[in-house]
C-alpha cells in the first residue's frame, strides 16, 4: 500500500512549495517567505502546545513523526494538504482546520526554528 | 515582577547550568504558585509555569506518591501489550530540569482567605495562585456490598498502581472457562472509553490463556462511547466471548459479594472467578476540602480554568466540570496549558493568548486494531464549546487500524515527556 504522505512530503521535498502556487510561483514564494521570516515566533510557541503532546519536543519521532525543525514553505503546504484534506489522517484534519493562516505562519516560523 | 528584569532571570538560569541552585537566591521574591496533584494536569501545568516563567514564578508541586503510574495505557499492560515499568515516571525532570520544587507529602486542606496549603505533615505552603488538579476519588457505597475492603477481591484499578497488577494477576489466575465480570462506572467518569478498552484487552488476555472463558459486563448505563466500534470489535475477535447486559437486560445491580463473589441482579446472580467493579467518581478530596465543589465536581471558568468559587483557584483535569470535553488525560494536559498561559499573564504581565483545548481518546480492541475519537474546542461563556470532532469509521482498513495503534504509542511517549521532561 503506498502511504500518501510519504508521497506528498517526497514531492513536497523535491520540488518545494513552487508546487502548490499557481499563477506567479515565485512571488507567491516570496510572499510566503517575507511572511514567516516576520511570522510571530512566540505566538507559534504558545500554539505549538497543542501539537507537543503528539509531536514530542524532544524530536523522538514513534509512531508520530517529529515535526522539529521542519522546512517553513513544506510546513505550510502540508498544513495546507491536511486542511483542504488531500492528505488523510483525522486527527491531523482535525487540527489543521481550525488553524487561520496567521496561527501556520507562526507554527512554521517556531517549528522550523527548532534543532531536527 | 517588575523589579527583577528578564536579564536578570537569564543570569539565574545561566547559574542554575552551573551547577548553582536557581530558586533559592531569589527565595521569598517571586510570585508563588503551588500546584497540588502531579499527574496529567498537574505536572503540565508546573513544568509549563517553570519552564515558560524561566524563573520568575516560584513552583511546588504538591504530589503525594514519587512515582507516577499512568491509568492511560494500564489497559495494555493488562492484556500483555505493556511492561508495568513502562508505564511509571518520576519526578526528576520536573526537579532538575525546570527548577519545580517537588514536596512528596499529602495535602490536606485549603485556607482559601489566608492563601495556604497545609501538608498532613504539618508543614504550609504559602501561594498567590494554587492549581488543584487532585483526580478522582471513588464513590465505593454508589455499588452496595463494594468498599475499601472488597478491593482486593473485586479490584477497580481506576486509579492505577498496585490495583492493576492485582487484576492481571487475578485474570491469569482464573479457573479454564471461568467467568470474569466487569462492571463500569456510571457518568460521569475519568475515561468514558476505559471500561471497555479494559473488556478487550481482558478479552485478548483470555484468548491466549484461558480461551473458553466468558466475561460479563454489567453496565448501568444504556450506551457507551465508541460502542458499535467496540461490539463490532469484540464480535470479529473475540467472538461469543462477551457479553454486554445493559440495564434493561439485567435490572440493575442489587449488590455485589466480595466473599462469594456474586453479583445479584434482577435477571440472575452471577458467580466470577475474577471481576473488576469501577464504581462512581467525584473530585479528589482536595477540591471538598478547597470547597470549590458543587456537588461532585469543581466547575470553572472556561477561559482560564480559574474556580468560579475562587479567582486565585484554578481547577484542571477529571476535578473540574470542564463539558464539553471528557475526562481524560489528553484533556487534562490540554486544559492545563490553558491555565498555565492565563496564571503567568496575571502574575507577570505576560502574553496570554485565547484558550485552545484539544482531545483525543485512543482505544486498542485487539492486536493492531486501534481507534479513536477526538474533538478539539474553545472557550464559550458557560461552558467549553466543541469546534470540531472525529471518530474512526467502522469500515476502516487493517492497515488504518494498525496506524492509528502506532499513533497511541507515539502520543503516550509524547505526553508522558510533556508532563515529565
Ligand atoms: C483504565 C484507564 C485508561 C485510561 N486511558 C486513557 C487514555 O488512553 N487517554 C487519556 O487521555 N486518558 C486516559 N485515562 C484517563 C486519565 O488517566 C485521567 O483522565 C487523567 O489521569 C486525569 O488527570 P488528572 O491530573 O486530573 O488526575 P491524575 O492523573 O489522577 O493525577 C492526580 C494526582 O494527584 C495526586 N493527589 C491527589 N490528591 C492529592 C493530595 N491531597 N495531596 C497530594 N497529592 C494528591 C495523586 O497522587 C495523583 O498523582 C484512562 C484512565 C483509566 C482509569
Ligand atoms: C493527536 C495527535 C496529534 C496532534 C495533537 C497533532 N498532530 Fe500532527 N500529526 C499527527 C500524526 C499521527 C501525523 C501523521 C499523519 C499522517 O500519516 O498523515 C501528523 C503529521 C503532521 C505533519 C506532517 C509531518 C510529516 O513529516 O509528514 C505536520 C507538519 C504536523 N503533523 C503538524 C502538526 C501541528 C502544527 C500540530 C499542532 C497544531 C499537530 N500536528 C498536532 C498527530 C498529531
Amino acid at each position: 500500500m503506498v502511504n500518501k504522505r510519504f508521497l506528498f512530503v517526497g514531492v513536497m521535498m523535491l520540488f518545494g512549495p513552487m508546487f502548490f502556487f499557481h499563477g506567479n510561483p515565485t512571488k507567491a514564494q516570496a510572499d510566503l517567505a517575507d511572511q514567516i521570516a516576520k511570522a510571530d515566533v512566540e505566538y507559534g510557541e504558545y500554539l505549538s502546545g497543542e501539537c507537543i503532546t503528539c509531536h514530542q519536543s524532544t524530536g523522538a519521532s514513534v509512531g508520530i513523526p517529529s515535526i522539529n525543525g521542519i522546512d517553513a514553505e513544506i510546513f505550510v503546504s502540508i498544513i495546507n494538504a491536511y486542511r483542504s484534506k488531500e492528505l488523510e489522517n483525522k486527527v491531523m484534519q482535525m487540527m489543521a482546520g481550525r488553524l487561520d493562516d496567521e496561527q501556520i505562519i507562526s507554527l512554521a516560523a517556531y517549528f522550523s526554528s527548532l534543532p531536527d | 515582577m517588575t523589579s527583577i528584569s528578564r536579564r536578570g532571570f537569564s543570569g539565574l538560569l545561566g547559574a542554575s547550568a552551573l551547577g548553582l541552585a536557581m530558586p533559592s537566591l531569589a527565595f521569598g521574591a517571586l510570585p508563588r504558585v503551588v500546584v497540588i496533584g502531579g499527574g496529567a494536569g498537574g505536572a503540565t501545568a508546573a513544568r509549563y509555569i517553570a519552564k515558560d516563567s524561566k524563573g520568575a514564578i516560584d513552583v511546588t508541586l504538591v504530589e503525594a506518591s514519587k512515582r507516577y503510574y499512568t491509568c492511560f495505557y494500564s489497559n495494555l499492560y493488562l492484556g500483555g501489550f505493556r511492561k508495568y515499568g513502562s508505564i511509571g515516571h518520576n519526578y526528576y525532570g520536573m526537579a532538575v530540569n525546570n527548577g519545580v520544587n517537588v514536596v512528596h507529602e499529602w495535602a490536606s486542606s485549603v485556607d482559601k482567605s489566608g492563601k495556604m496549603v497545609k501538608l498532613a505533615s504539618g508543614g504550609v505552603l504559602g501561594y498567590d495562585k494554587l492549581v488543584l488538579a487532585p483526580g478522582i476519588s471513588l464513590k465505593y457505597d454508589s455499588v452496595p456490598g463494594y468498599s475499601p475492603a472488597a478491593q482486593s477481591r473485586m479490584p477497580h484499578a481506576w486509579t492505577s498502581g498496585t490495583q492493576v497488577q492485582l487484576l492481571r494477576n487475578q485474570v491469569l489466575n482464573m479457573r479454564k472457562g471461568g467467568t470474569f465480570v466487569m462492571v463500569p462506572p456510571p457518568n460521569p467518569y475519568r475515561c468514558p472509553p476505559g471500561p471497555y478498552e479494559r473488556v478487550s484487552m481482558i478479552a485478548h488476555l483470555l484468548q491466549e490463556r484461558n480461551p473458553t472463558a466468558k466475561i460479563i459486563i454489567l453496565d448501568p448505563k444504556e450506551k457507551f462511547s465508541k460502542q458499535g466500534l467496540f461490539m463490532a470489535g469484540w464480535e470479529k475477535h473475540y467472538p461469543g466471548m462477551i457479553d454486554w447486559l445493559d440495564p434493561d437486560t439485567h435490572g440493575g445491580l442489587k449488590s455485589v459479594n466480595p466473599e462469594t463473589m456474586e453479583f445479584l441482579t434482577d435477571l440472575d446472580t452471577f458467580k466470577a472467578d475474577a471481576a473488576c467493579v469501577v464504581p462512581a467518581q467525584r473530585a479528589g478530596t482536595i477540591a471538598n476540602a478547597a470547597g470549590v465543589l458543587d456537588g461532585d465536581w469543581a466547575p470553572i471558568v472556561p477561559a482560564t480554568m480559574a474556580s468560579k468559587a475562587d479567582p486565585n483557584i484554578y481547577v484542571l483535569g477529571d476535578a473540574s466540570v470542564a463539558s464539553s470535553m471528557p475526562k481524560s488525560g489528553f484533556s487534562a494536559n490540554s486544559q492545563a496549558k490553558v491555565a498555565a498561559n492565563a496564571i503567568r499573564g496575571e502574575l507577570t504581565g505576560s502574553r496570554v493568548y485565547p484558550a485552545r483545548f484539544a482531545n483525543t481518546c485512543w482505544s486498542l480492541v485487539a492486536a493492531n486494531d486501534g481507534i479513536k475519537v477526538g474533538a478539539n474546542y474553545k472557550a464559550g461563556s458557560e461552558k467549553i464549546d466543541v469546534v470540531d470532532k472525529f471518530v474512526s469509521q467502522g469500515d476502516e482498513s487493517a492497515a488504518v487500524r494498525k496506524t492509528t495503534y502506532e499513533e497511541s504509542i507515539g502520543w503516550y511517549d509524547g505526553i508522558t515527556s510533556d508532563m515529565f521532561s
